[in-house]
């Protein structure tokens, strides 16, 4: 294109300087001849013989000159007056002179060549101008441009021929340095790149003559450069060495920043090698795009398996909707999201396995579309841990409870002797009603028969519950549910040392989320202590024991078990709740620890304190089970 | 024979109360119930006549404790208790107080019937010491006691259980149980209120 610009000025101007030197030449020719006829007339007039008009311009002028030199200027005022006449006069005789001829061809002759030479001048001016400002904008340009332009000779450290003003920004010194040979672009090759350099550019010379090639520079001032060279080589026509002429720019900045982005990326993908979580990264498409070898190793899949795979792959399958509800309400929400979301889910492993894993999901936020990071841990020993220790709890409990209620084997006894008895009186009245012919009354005692051996049996039901071994599940049981039933139990002993509890469950009761036995047990517990406390001291303070549950805040519930009995000591207080100390006299010691166990573990706590009147209040905390989780379930 | 006299029934359990009321009925005892010691109390009168059958365990005032307040205000009404599985402490102190009997829930209805029939005979010749001649008699049966039955009889007549003794005596359950059906057998009893009384008889005889 550039090209074609240059050539198509360049003709213009060859045109307009044609015209211009065929005018001239026109002018030139046409003064010569106006010359030389009006000499020619001037001699004719001398003479004042108007025959001959004939004679040729030299001749004439010479006899003009010799004989009328006197009176020359007279004649050539007439000339000037009298021309237009005489040319009229002598019009059709003077072609006829043998002379014209010649003096006519001499004439064009000479006016071209005077086109000519002044076209030649005009032309020559002209691309001279060209030239300089091709040059100035040349240099205009590689001034401007962010490297330099060379041309040099294929010799050691390749002696420059030219080189652009860039050269000074780009190594430090100047062109002048290049151009008069006092520095050698080769001597701020690197010497560990020189090699390459040289190597690179010997084998394009054999081949097409192309190269380009990143190497490392050390500028006047001893500072390192990243450079990219791109270049061509040639054989010059003059002299036998192979030139070399090209474009280098400085790319350390870039260099740099590729090193510092090639580091970080080295250093990521160390890390996620590294971590133990599993991290795999998936586009918005589901579709599976980076799979760390922790997450190799928890799913067993390897990265191969899963890489351009949806990411449905590793969820059970009832999963996967759920999964697509949850990512169709992220993506819709629009915004990028830098938070992380995290939450439990089963995922499945590539043998089929289920098992749990907690995930935060975060977002990349990338230019060009969306992706997401999974950070995944493995559940399932966390799990496996918490369910050992949750057995081992229960396993305590359980002791603890057998012991409770082989402590209240009185009471039990009692508990169920009533309805045996009653049961019995009624079975041998009715046989002595039914003997002596009394009928009537026989429903009735039936009926109260059956009636005593269901509470009974209520008080049955109620002890296995607390006597078997708990299934470690926790369930949502509304609160009130989960106390009335454990009072009732606690009621057993309560009648046997004559004391009351009373309940005070003024609120709507939450539901919560518990292993209902366990909970009950540490309340059978602190009612006990209480009773026991109480009994302590023959209940002089009032044989009262107050339960009361109320709301921590929106999310707990508090239950407070309050007893007029001996409070606890200083001595006892800092032992309160560790195994194996006890104030009573056949006391395990074993209840507190263990409630605090069981209530910890259900994510509450347990503390006491001592009641500024008379007796201690024992109380714990509950979470309250979330009525949304409650619904799904 | 004692159909002038009442049996009054103090109970704090339902159930027990109208079982009992049923069985009197049907062999048409007069009877009376009452829900707690405080309402037998309040209507009480010296001038009554029959037994008490008094429930040892309940609320706020227990069958003792009513036994030591009719004690004090020189009340003669012969009582039986009803004790529970764990209340022969309990039981052993009642009849160290003067009651004529205990007997075990649950229980044979002819075993209270029969407890019932004693206690109104004794209320109707208001004679507590109907036994003395056959006291020498059952010193003499407590002396054919071993050792360790002695041992085992003391214990139990003071209330402690099987389970208890055998601990005590770094012997089984099984061995106690033995040696308290042996002497049972040698004593020539069947309940343990009669052991009972037995032991308190004996002990006011070599105090005295």
């Amino acid at each position: 294109m550039k090209n074609n610009n240059l050539d198509v000025s360049s003709i213009t101007i060859n045109r307009s300087s044609l015209f211009y030197a065929i005018l001239l030449g026109l002018v030139v020719a046409i003064t010569i001849a106006l010359v030389w006829l009006s000499l020619n007339n001037l001699q004719q007039v001398g003479n004042e013989d108007l025959t001959l008009a004939t004679n040729s311009g030299a001749e004439t002028l010479i006899k003009t000159d010799n004989e009328n030199q006197n009176s020359s200027i007279s004649r050539l005022a007439r000339w000037w007056t009298e021309y237009p006449l005489i040319l009229r006069k002598n019009a059709g005789k003077i072609t006829s002179h043998p002379l014209s001829n010649i003096f006519l061809t001499l004439l064009i002759l000479l006016s071209a060549l005077t086109a000519l030479s002044t076209y030649i001048i005009l032309i020559s001016r002209k691309q001279a101008n060209l030239i300089r400002s091709n040059r100035k904008r040349m240099e205009h340009l590689f001034k401007n441009l962010p490297g330099m332009a060379y041309r040099s000779f294929n010799l050691k450290d390749w002696p420059t021929e030219f080189v652009s003003e860039g050269c000074q920004s780009l190594s430090g010194y100047s062109k002048i340095d290049f151009e008069q040979r006092h520095i050698f672009w080769g001597k701020l090759i690197h010497p560990d790149d020189y090699d390459k350099v040289n190597e690179t550019i010997q084998q394009a010379i054999k081949s097409d003559g192309v190269f380009e090639i990143e190497y490392r520079i050390r500028t006047k001032n001893k500072k390192e450069r990243w450079v990219r060279e791109r270049g061509e080589a040639f054989n010059s026509n003059t002299i036998n060495v192979i030139r070399l002429e090209g474009f280098i720019i400085d790319i350390t900045a870039e260099k740099l920043f590729m090193i510092k982005l090639f580091e970080s990326r080295a250093f990521s993908a160390a890390m996620l090698e590294a971590v133990v979580e599993a991290v795999i990264t998936i586009n918005d498409k589901n579709i599976i795009e980076t799979f760390n070898r922790t997450a190799q190793e928890m799913f067993g899949y390897t990265f191969d398996e899963v890489i351009g795979k949806n990411i449905k792959m590793l969820m059970p399958k009832q999963y996967s909707k759920e999964y697509d509800r949850y990512l169709s309400r992220y993506l819709k929400d629009g915004e990028p999201r830098t938070s992380s979301s995290s939450r439990e889910v089963n995922a499945r492993r590539k043998d089929g396995s289920i098992f749990k894993i907690h995930v935060s999901l975060s977002e990349v936020l990338n230019i060009t579309d969306r992706k997401f990071i999974g950070l995944i841990r493995d559940l399932s020993q966390q799990h496996a841990l918490e369910k050992k220790t949750r057995e081992q709890i229960e396993q305590l409990a359980h002791a603890d409870r057998l012991n409770l209620l082989g402590e209240m084997t009185a009471g039990i006894a009692h508990e169920i002797n009533q309805p045996l008895t009653a049961i019995s009186l009624f079975a041998q009245a009715g046989k002595r009603l039914f003997e002596s012919g009394n009928h009537e009354r026989l429903p009735e005692t039936l009926n109260k028969m059956s009636e005593h051996a269901q509470r009974a049996g209520a008080v049955i039901e109620r002890i296995q519950m607390m006597a078997k071994q708990g299934d470690n599940i926790k369930e949502a049981i509304k609160c009130n549910v989960l106390v009335e039933e454990v009072v009732k139990l606690a009621e057993i002993e309560a009648r046997t040392r004559n004391i009351l509890i009373k309940m005070d469950t003024s609120i709507e009761l939450p539901i919560v989320c518990v292993d209902q036995v366990q909970i009950q047990q540490v309340i059978l517990n602190l009612l006990r202590n209480s009773m026991d406390a109480m009994a302590s001291i023959n209940c002089q303070h009032g044989n009262v024991i107050l339960l009361q549950v109320q709301f921590n805040d929106k999310k707990n519930i508090e239950i407070h078990i309050i007893d007029s009995g001996c409070g606890v000591s200083k001595q006892a207080e800092a032992k309160l709740f560790t195994p194996f100390s006890s104030t009573k006299n056949k006391g395990m010691g074993m209840g507190l620890s263990i409630s605090k166990s069981i209530i910890t573990e259900h994510g509450g706590w347990i503390q006491f304190q001592n009641n500024s009147s008379v007796g201690s209040t024992f109380y714990f905390t509950l979470p309250i089970e979330n009525r949304k989780i409650l619904r799904s379930l | 024979m004692n159909n002038k006299q009442t049996v009054f029934i103090v109970d704090d359990d339902e159930g027990i109360r109208e079982g009992l009321a049923l069985l009197l009925e049907s062999i048409n005892q007069p009877y009376k119930l009452f829900s707690s010691a405080f309402k037998f109390l309040e209507s009480y009168d010296k001038s009554h006549r029959g037994c008490l059958v008094l429930d040892i365990r309940m609320p706020r005032m227990t069958g003792l404790d009513l036994q030591k307040r009719l004690k004090m205000q020189q009340a003669s009404l012969p009582i039986i208790f009803i004790s529970g599985h764990g209340d022969i402490p309990m039981a052993v102190e009642a009849m160290r107080q003067g009651a004529i009997d205990f007997i075990r829930k649950p229980f044979r209805e002819q075993d209270l019937l029969d407890r019932i029939n004693e206690a109104l005979s004794i209320s109707f010749n208001e004679s507590l010491r109907k036994d003395v001649p056959d006291l020498q008699k059952k010193l003499d049966k407590i002396d054919t006691l071993s050792d360790r039955e002695h041992d085992i009889f003391n214990r139990i007549s003071k209330g402690d259980m099987n389970k208890v003794i055998a601990s005590d005596l770094s012997i089984s359950e099984r061995t106690v149980e033995v040696h308290r059906s042996q002497v049972m057998k040698k004593l020539g009893i069947r309940t343990l209120a009669q052991l009972v009384r037995i032991k308190i008889e004996t002990e006011q005889l070599t105090k005295t």
